[in-house]
């Protein structure tokens, strides 16, 4: 039974996305037909509809419109910029500066907004020029915003961890959030590096002018701002004022007086656009979240995760082993799949395997988080990858050769985070959070 | 459809900013009054809720959802449009069956049941479900008719 | 719905509930499953479903209702929201302790009633778990056995009306919250203290944080096993009176080792630093949650028969 389930769930979900059905009714489909060929049609209505509602029906996820509405507000809002300038101040001499500037962006904007795709617009969208200007190859320059725009999904705060914390019911999300820096931080780092020695091997050094001590004020002063959201939402959490969801909406009060009140760069008459846009995002998270309960459902009525897991304990109960071949599957899975969806089906699946392996939960959801965001800049299918292209103004084929160095750093930094559980858990323990 | 655009739209726009305030609400409540309303997590949950299954039809009119291209894309115009057609007959299907049909059941199974906090009758919390069905249907037989026009012209 | 087995065609009855696979909890259920097997010429299969893998009791006790799951554990709580009576249940200080609460619920015709009550919605229950008296535990050293001990301390609530109005008038200020950030909300401050059962202090490790655990022991809120109407039906009078022994059994056997799990539970607790308050003086908690029995009793004629009818099996102890 669940071996027949397990088929017919792929193939039909795997040929339906190929077809561009949309993913959330792919997810849906291939898991009423398979609930169908169990049971009744009436059993698989009642289900789809019950669980369409009551998979988006928790308290933790609340979050996810209120950090959806901040993004939205601080990619709007003059804030990358300033960011930039902040990152040029203190890496402008290093060789390959403006490669290193890029990913230094790419970490604090996407630390503040948690989306790669807006991270790769908004620092790509002023680097990407500023490095065709002085002479980098655009390849290179594109590569470098596309490898580092996703650390911001590891860096907190980040609706990818909420997510997760949903699925793998209940895992707290102040922990995840502390548990993501150092891997973040880790990719961004090895990511430099990669640059750093492009940037010698080709002469990219700029002859910067030498800094007043007022400018250098004024830069830091202009990025304190922006950079006091992420104080507020993680001082906020880790001192005990807000729980999680209360300092996302704290976290949308603060980006709107910043924008429209402070910056200035957004008015009230952007208002609506702005607010429409953030419930169209969300709706379509949240469908797929909708969509994914319905399946999870369908795999623990016909058992197919304990399957699963029973087939990999078989395999080998070699720790090293299971947890290649579950970094494989999510590195597969994410070449296709979005994160959402992906965390609340493989979640299921793979945790109890990993516990099983002494592993913590907190560890796993940074590995598979991990994994699942470096699926978002593979081919065929990975929304940053094609917002990176396209923000460059170049075809997937003309960046690939210089992700590659990229790939094999983000791949150790993988490594390390999967085979050294205190990249994960140190930081969360000291503060006494697990 | 222009209408029914025009309204989700709004309805959209002030569903978020209910949610905002009912945030704030919940923050304002514990710490400046010291005691935290019973209410605005339950309220919070439905509003979200509420705004997805009105936001899938909506946004599907925009032609939102994420889907995969890089397969279709290779097609010719007319295998594509055969494509689109019948993912739309695929979409009109679960609307009918899945949402207004098994959202109606579920909607009916809820009689008698209320809401823990808020104590509102759960078929409110359900009925959204058929409704976003009703629109998804509408939405996915209007873009069955531009794509059947589509093909036409292609022959 | 028959299913072929290994063994001969029997009657499936799938169970879904939502402790953890693999807790002590849990296995205790599972003995359901074996004694429903034991006699062979009953030909039942019951299969558990654990860890709420298809869903919360909200949506198992819908499924029951619709006829799509067969039985389910729940919480006297989730049923309130099917059956207002239910609420009962969560009434702190309805029982006055262990042996009333067992007495009560097994010998109470108006208990009786009320399980039987819900047929036309499509489910009744037949069985109770002893689930196990629930108790205040403060981060702060210090018995709790006033309401002037709570004052101005926050309190995790489940995110449920009445367990924030419970908090309140026991003194304390509740903060409603999921049960997963529990933990974190005890380590950061956000929350002062929390009230369960022992089992939270050892299985979700909230002993590493708390200094102290007192016996309050508010609130006795009985798990029930439903069975939907539709299947309790297809079932010969033999096999329905042989489910509801074998369901008394599993309760019996939990019963037996409810008290000594919990003992070695709070030993563990004490060595780690937590002081454990017992045998307190409950009558200043009782008093202050007297407007929540006024409050059910008012509801109607039915609230009060039932509320009268379980206080007639107050025990002395
Ligand atoms: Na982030
Ligand atoms: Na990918």
């Amino acid at each position: 039974m669940e071996l027949q389930a397990a088929l017919v769930l792929v193939i039909l979900f795997f040929l339906l996305l190929a077809l561009s059905v949309p993913v959330s009714y792919s997810i849906i489909t291939s898991a009423l037909v398979t609930i169908i060929m169990f049971l009744t049609p009436g059993f698989g209505m009642f289900i789809s509809a019950q669980k369409l509602v009551s998979g988006i029906d928790s308290f933790t996820l609340l979050a996810v419109p209120f950090f959806i509405l901040a993004g939205q507000l601080m990619s709007n809002g003059g804030i990358a910029r300033r960011l930039i300038n902040l990152a040029l101040l203190f890496l402008g001499k290093v060789p390959g500066s403006l490669a290193v500037t890029n990913i230094a962006g790419n970490a604090m904007f996407g630390s503040i907004s948690g989306s790669g795709i807006a991270a790769a617009t908004a620092i790509g969208g002023v680097m990407n020029p500023l490095e065709k200007e002085s002479g980098y190859d655009e390849g290179f320059s594109a590569a470098t915003n596309i490898a580092t725009a996703p650390v911001g999904q590891l860096i907190p705060p980040t609706t990818a961890f909420i997510v997760y914390s949903a699925a793998s019911g209940g895992t707290s999300v102040a922990a995840l959030f502390m548990a993501g820096w150092i891997p973040g931080v880790l990719w961004a780092f090895l990511c430099m590096v990669v640059a750093f020695a492009y940037g010698k091997k080709h002469g990219y050094v700029i002859e910067g002018e030498k800094l007043t001590a007022s400018a250098v004020l004024k830069t830091v002063w202009d990025s304190i701002p922006s950079l006091f959201l992420v104080v507020i939402i993680i001082g906020g959490i880790l001192s005990g004022w807000f729980t999680p969801t209360e300092a996302s909406g704290i976290a949308v009060i603060y980006a709107f007086i910043l924008a429209v009140v402070v910056y200035k760069s957004i008015q009230m008459k952007d208002m609506k656009k702005l607010l429409v846009d953030t419930a169209v995002m969300t709706t379509i998270v949240m469908l797929i979240i909708g969509a994914s309960s319905v399946l999870s459902f369908v795999m623990s009525f016909t058992g197919l995760p304990q399957a699963i897991s029973d087939l990999m304990l078989g395999i080998s109960d070699n720790k090293i082993v299971i947890l290649l071949i579950i970094n494989v599957v999510l590195l597969i899975v994410g070449t296709f799949m979005d994160m959402a969806p992906a965390l609340l089906i493989f979640t299921p699946i793979f945790l109890p395997v990993a516990t099983n392996l002494g592993m913590d939960p907190i560890h796993f959801g940074v590995m598979i988080v991990m994994n699942l965001s470096i699926g978002t800049i593979t081919p065929p299918v990975g929304n940053v990858l094609f917002v990176g292209c396209s923000v460059a103004k170049l075809q997937v084929e003309d960046v690939m050769k210089h992700l590659m160095p990229y790939f094999a750093a983000i791949l150790v930094a993988l490594l390390f985070v999967t085979f050294v559980p205190g990249l994960s858990t140190w930081l969360p323990g000291v503060l006494g959070l697990m | 459809m222009k209408a029914i655009n025009k309204i989700l739209e709004t309805v959209l726009a002030l569903m978020v900013i209910l949610m905002v305030l009912g945030c704030f609400w919940q923050i304002f409540t514990r710490f400046i009054l010291g005691n935290p309303s019973k209410y605005t997590e339950e309220f919070l949950r439905y509003v979200l809720i509420w705004l997805t299954m009105l936001g899938v039809p909506f946004a599907y009119g925009r032609d939102e959802h994420i889907s995969i291209q890089f397969i279709t894309r290779t097609f010719q115009m007319k295998n594509l449009l055969v494509t689109k057609i019948a993912i739309e007959v695929l979409v009109l299907a679960l609307s009918v069956f899945v949402m207004i049909a098994g959202g109606w059941m579920v909607t009916m199974n809820a009689a008698g049941q209320i809401s823990p906090a808020m104590q509102i009758p759960m078929q409110f919390y359900y009925a959204c479900v058929p409704i976003s069905g009703l629109l998804m249907a509408a939405y996915s037989i209007e873009r069955f008719i531009k794509f059947s026009k589509e093909i036409k012209e292609v022959k | 719905k028959v299913v072929t087995g290994n063994s001969t065609e029997k009657i499936e009855i799938r169970l879904a509930h939502n402790q953890s696979r693999g807790s002590e909890i849990a296995d205790s259920i599972a003995k359901f499953s074996e004694f429903a097997a034991e006699d062979d010429s009953m030909n039942l299969q019951v299969n558990i479903y654990a860890s709420g893998v298809l869903g919360t009791e909200k949506d198992e006790i819908e499924m029951v209702k619709a006829g799509i799951l067969d039985m389910a554990k729940v919480s006297s709580n989730t049923l309130g929201q099917f059956k207002e009576e239910y609420s009962i249940f969560a009434i702190p200080y309805l029982f006055k302790g262990q042996e009333h609460y067992y007495e009560a619920i097994e010998k109470s015709e108006k208990v009786k009633e009320l399980f039987y009550s819900t047929e036309e919605d499509g489910f009744i229950a037949i069985g109770y778990y002893a689930n196990g008296a629930r108790n205040f535990y403060l981060t702060e050293d210090v018995a709790c056995d006033r309401p002037e001990v709570l004052k101005g301390k926050k309190i995790r609530s489940m995110p449920s009306t009445t367990s924030m109005t419970m908090i309140e008038l026991m003194g304390g200020s509740p903060v409603p919250m999921a049960a997963g950030e529990t933990y974190t909300s005890l380590q950061q401050g956000i929350v002062d203290g929390a009230e369960n059962t022992e089992l939270a202090l050892t299985v979700d490790g909230h002993q590493d944080l708390v200094k102290s655990y007192t016996y309050t022991e508010h609130q006795y809120s009985p798990d029930i096993y439903i069975i939907s109407t539709k299947k309790w039906n297809s079932l010969t009078k033999g096999q329905q009176e042989y489910l509801v022994e074998a369901l008394e059994k599993t309760n019996d056997n939990f019963k037996s080792l409810y008290n000594g799990m919990m003992e070695k539970g709070m030993e563990e607790a004490e060595m780690n630093g937590v002081t454990v308050y017992r045998d307190i003086d409950k009558s200043a908690f009782i008093e202050a949650v007297q407007p929540i029995h006024d409050d059910f009793c008012e509801k109607g004629d039915a609230f009060r028969e039932l509320y009268e009818d379980i206080q007639k099996y107050v025990t002395e102890e």
